[in-house]
């Protein structure tokens, strides 16, 4: 193990992780998973490519590792900070139990993280909110794509649940719904009564927080009293 | 069979099982056992990675956890509990970088970088920019214009990261920015498979040496 490498270690335990540069993290990384001379060389070569460690931590393992040169073991590490870190998000998210509207509103935005496309995700629920299963129903949130009335439906009925939330982001843009929003909503929610499935809520996200369609327009929706607003 | 092949072999194909089905194909302990191969030379870290979860509820919560309380788990010593740390400081970073990168640059600002990245790069590379996440690939045009099987982990890469607009850039950067046959070419192309996946084709750059040009607006500019 180069001294380099030593010296890179010694900087972290004293300092934190934010005092490294790009370079010397991916170094860092990759010292664990490949005791050779050249972890530096490579290190460098990922953070010309790809701008840095989280981008390449992106990237397709096939393709990292022969874009880069590198073996499996590092390009397996290097993957598995992304998926990593974005399950165990995700599965802290998933323990918040949806009974209130701020719930539901942390939830999805803890969900929608790190997106910068919009999509749509639906969300069953048992009786007590919490959360049997997520799913991503469509990319291009509710303005670019037909609402699939028919996959939420198809979702809900195939996970045995008691409720359902649907919830999409705003990238770019701040939460507040478009008229198609509203609309799509009465539509989704008009399916899911026929099946016998209460349509709690529609979230959605921006970069100003989340916004509930049932706080603000609640007369588009069946009362459910267990749901706080 | 020695312990260090009985130990190697399991954890290629361990390693192997991850890139070909991926995360969600692992329980907790199993994707805690893969992370601690790194931390752990050698030994069994099946009966490690339960040991920690039980301890402490979850990954997220080993992750999170303090080298002092980690050196308390059987099975891990100062050297393991430092990585441990390592992958979860790196992880958490991560999460604060991908929640602070939701922007998008302007035309201005991705032919800028794209020229820096050039400007290491050979002549007549290309690379496949997405400006809502400064996510880049780089690429030989043959790939495309030959259709080999090496496009497919460009855009398996493109739909991962959840792209919606791509700008693909060629450097010309040792002369003039004129395109020729192949680049028109290659614009063709690249636009089918992008719209095949539902990814917009923003731009179609050639970056010459002092002006680059659109080839999907038809406009010249000096850069």
């Amino acid at each position: 193990m180069s001294k380099s490498i030593d010296n890179i270690k010694a900087k972290y335990k004293e300092n934190g992780i934010g005092i490294l540069s790009e370079q010397e993290k991916t170094a860092l990384l990759l010292s664990y998973a490949d005791k050779g001379d050249t972890v530096e060389e490579t290190a460098e070569k990922i953070c010309d490519k790809y701008g840095n460690l989280y981008n390449a931590a992106d990237c397709d393992i096939s393709y990292l590792m022969k874009e880069c040169d590198i073996n499996l073991s590092s390009a397996v590490l290097i993957n598995l900070v992304s998926q990593v870190s974005r399950v165990t998000e995700i599965n802290d998210a998933m323990r918040i139990r949806l009974n209130t509207v701020e719930n539901a509103k942390k939830f999805f935005t803890s969900y929608f993280k790190g997106r910068n496309t919009e999509v749509l995700a639906a969300v069953v629920t048992d009786k007590n909110f919490k959360i049997n299963n997520i799913s991503i129903i469509s990319y291009g949130g509710f303005s670019e794509v037909h609402a699939p009335i028919r996959s939420i439906a198809d979702f809900a009925l195939k996970n045995e649940c008691k409720y359902v939330f649907i919830a999409h982001n705003h990238p770019k843009s701040d939460n507040k719904p478009s008229p198609s929003d509203i609309m799509s909503t009465i539509e989704i929610k008009n399916a899911v009564d026929v099946i016998g499935i209460p349509l709690v809520d529609h979230i959605i996200t921006g970069n100003n927080g989340g916004y509930s369609l049932r706080a603000n327009k609640g007369d588009i929706f069946t009362e459910i009293k267990e749901y706080k607003l | 069979m020695s312990g260090k092949s009985c130990h190697s072999g399991h954890r290629e194909r361990v390693r192997r099982r991850y890139h070909e089905f991926g995360i969600y194909s692992f329980h907790e302990h199993e994707l805690l056992e893969l992370i601690l191969f790194y931390g752990i030379p050698l030994k069994n870290t099946n009966e490690i990675a339960h040991r920690l979860i039980e301890k402490f509820g979850c990954l997220d919560e080993v992750l999170k956890a303090p080298e002092k309380e980690l050196t308390k788990i059987k099975g891990i010593g100062a050297s393991a509990a430092v990585f441990l740390k390592t992958f979860g400081d790196i992880c958490g970073e991560y999460k604060e970088f991908i929640s602070v990168n939701q922007y998008a640059l302007s035309a201005d600002e991705y032919v800028a970088l794209i020229r820096e990245y050039f400007s290491d790069t050979e002549e007549n590379k290309c690379i496949l920019f997405c400006p809502d996440t400064n996510f880049r690939i780089s690429f030989s045009a043959d790939i495309f214009l030959e259709n080999t099987k090496d496009t497919i982990p460009i855009m398996n890469n493109l739909v991962k990261k959840e792209s919606s607009r791509i700008v693909v850039a060629v450097n010309k950067m040792n002369s003039t920015a004129s395109p020729n046959q192949n680049d028109i070419q290659l614009m063709d192309i690249i636009s089918e498979k992008l719209s095949a996946v539902g990814i917009r084709l923003q731009d179609f750059l050639i970056i010459g040496k002092r002006s680059a040009y659109s080839l999907l607006n038809d406009s010249a500019f000096v850069v």
